[in-house]
């Protein structure tokens, strides 16, 4: 009875989410949305901004509330599938508010498999008349992502029947799919635990990041759990090809290359930690090419499952999803990326994991 | 010269110039990683698939080869800018037929056709400025081989008319 109205109570935060995201549907669009959304998100932004906050908030709380469960041993493997079910089923059908990058994947997949261009060569604003510049952030910019992504566009592209709108689902639904394969994986690589299935499956940034913006890194990680997941089965030579394929996907995972190599040098537990490192590593250098950006995280957050036992991750991880999903606040608020957005967003990265961490080490004084 | 005349005529420079940006020329034939350079461009051919991309691609080695044929002419190595002028004019030939291509495609090629048509004008203008400093032909010696004659003004003229758009 309570496990039904908590999943209620769930399912109607995350209706509410999806409702809210299609405030953020552009003007010009092919998508009519609700005027009275539309003037909530670009007119009432204090508001926007609070509302947006409240949705994180909640997340965590069901995300505590989840872990709570899963390290009490009060969940069961059918109310865990159930919860994300529905949060794929819900999720699915929201619109990706807080970022344009899924616009991008479907205009470099249109560059290479409709104009039958080189995207690395060719940009999308050079097409005159192509309807998704209306509205596409970046048109201006040569494919970002490795050559794997784009060849395996081709699925949700195709699917997408040369219709935008729903181009945009058929992409989003693509995207689950690995998220769907990489909460399997992370199940099977931890023997079936569930403090680590729950720690990835219902991570307020995992969720946001790859279930409302469909971000293709949980393509990349799926890759590389497949590509433990072949280590650890000792196919070593198919789990450094799955490991290309995660490079082929976004490059991030190339730091993990060497390591897989060597892999017989190191014991398991050794090989996730050394591995959630590194990425943390790629993560925090990621500003070298462009800036941190909340979905980055996702790299590390799915070895770092595996690692149920390690606290000090563990509020790392709980500290950096919430300030990176604090990222957006400023934006929703100014609606500017200059001025004093850039200097908040590094605020809401740092400070709260740096409190996350403080907390930590004040327990382990205490103890 | 008054210093009014001299703006106008600076000025007229300015708006009759186009304003298309031609390359530096990198590696020069000569130098041992010239050969590198080209495979690398012959390689680069298979990475340019589709118009826009083969476009772009001819595009940018017809300015390449221009720049490099008209460094050699102002080094006198007459037989080498002339090999460099003629691979230029295939490129840039080339590049026309894939814009073809492109709006047969159903591709909008406005852009591409007005950069193509300033790159047209920027290479005559290069071309043309040549022609005033050399001479209508030369007789070329090789150490060991019998002498022949560059016909210069006449393939500079032939470049210059293959770009008439």
């Amino acid at each position: 009875m309570k496990f039904k109205l908590v999943l209620l109570v769930y399912c109607l935060l995350l209706i509410f989410l999806a409702i809210f995201s299609y405030g953020f549907v552009d003007a010009n669009f092919p998508l009519r949305t609700s005027p009275f959304l539309y003037n909530l998100v670009h007119f009432h932004r204090p508001l926007t901004t609070g509302i947006y906050t409240f949705f994180i908030i909640s997340l965590f709380g069901f995300y505590f509330y989840f872990l709570n469960k899963a390290h009490s041993g009060k969940i069961s493997i059918h109310q865990v599938k159930t919860l994300i079910l529905f949060t794929v089923g819900i999720l699915l059908f929201s619109f990706p508010a807080f970022s344009y990058d899924i616009f991008n994947y479907m205009a470099t997949a249109k560059v290479t498999f409709f104009y039958k261009e080189n995207p690395y060569l060719v940009m999308p604003i050079e097409f005159l008349g192509e309807p998704m510049l209306k509205f596409m952030h970046a048109a201006n910019k040569y494919a970002l992502y490795a050559p794997f992504w784009i060849l395996l566009t081709a699925i949700p592209y195709f699917l997408g029947l040369g219709r935008i709108v729903l181009t945009v689902f058929t992409f989003k639904t693509f995207v689950a799919c690995f998220y769907l394969i990489s909460v399997w994986l992370i199940w099977w690589l931890s023997a079936g635990n569930f403090y680590s299935l729950v720690f990835f499956a219902f991570n307020p940034l995992v969720l946001i990041e790859t279930l409302v913006s469909g971000h293709n890194d949980v393509v990349m990680m799926a890759f590389a759990l497949i590509s433990i997941y072949l280590l650890f089965q000792k196919r070593k030579l198919l789990s450094l090809i799955s490991l290309f394929a995660s490079t082929g996907i976004k490059y991030a995972t190339i730091v993990l290359i060497p390591l897989f190599i060597f892999s017989s040098k190191f014991k398991k537990d050794k090989l996730i930690t050394y591995s959630v490192w590194l990425m943390f590593i790629a993560f925090l250098l990621s500003p070298l090419r462009e800036e941190i950006y909340s979905w980055y995280f996702i790299w590390v957050i799915s070895f770092a499952a595996l690692l149920p036992k390690h606290k000090f991750l563990f509020w790392l991880i709980v500290g950096f999803s919430f300030g990176l999903l604090l990222r957006y606040t400023p934006w929703l608020y100014f609606r500017n990326w200059g001025g004093l957005t850039p200097k908040i967003k590094t605020l809401t990265t740092f400070i709260p994991p740096g409190i996350a961490l403080f907390g930590y080490f004040l327990k382990l004084d205490h103890r | 010269m008054s210093a009014g005349k001299f703006k106008n005529l600076l000025l007229a420079a300015v708006l009759i110039s186009s304003p298309y940006v031609l390359p530096y020329p990198g590696l020069m034939p000569g130098n041992k990683l010239y050969p590198v350079k080209q495979i690398f461009d012959k390689l680069m051919q298979y990475w340019a698939f589709g118009s826009f991309s083969r476009y772009k691609y001819e595009l940018a080695l017809a300015d390449k080869k221009l720049v490099e044929a008209k460094t050699l002419f102002e080094y006198q190595q007459y037989p080498l800018a002339l090999k460099a002028l003629v691979d230029s004019n295939v490129h840039f030939q080339q590049a026309s037929k894939f814009l073809e291509q492109a709006k047969r495609e159903g591709k909008n090629i406005t852009q591409k056709e007005d950069i193509y048509k300033l790159a047209a004008k920027k290479h005559q203008e290069v071309l043309e400025n040549l022609e005033h400093i050399l001479p209508a032909s030369f007789i070329w010696q090789p150490e060991k081989k019998s002498a022949s004659k560059l016909e210069l003004k006449a393939v500079l003229e032939e470049a210059i008319r293959l770009r008439e758009i």
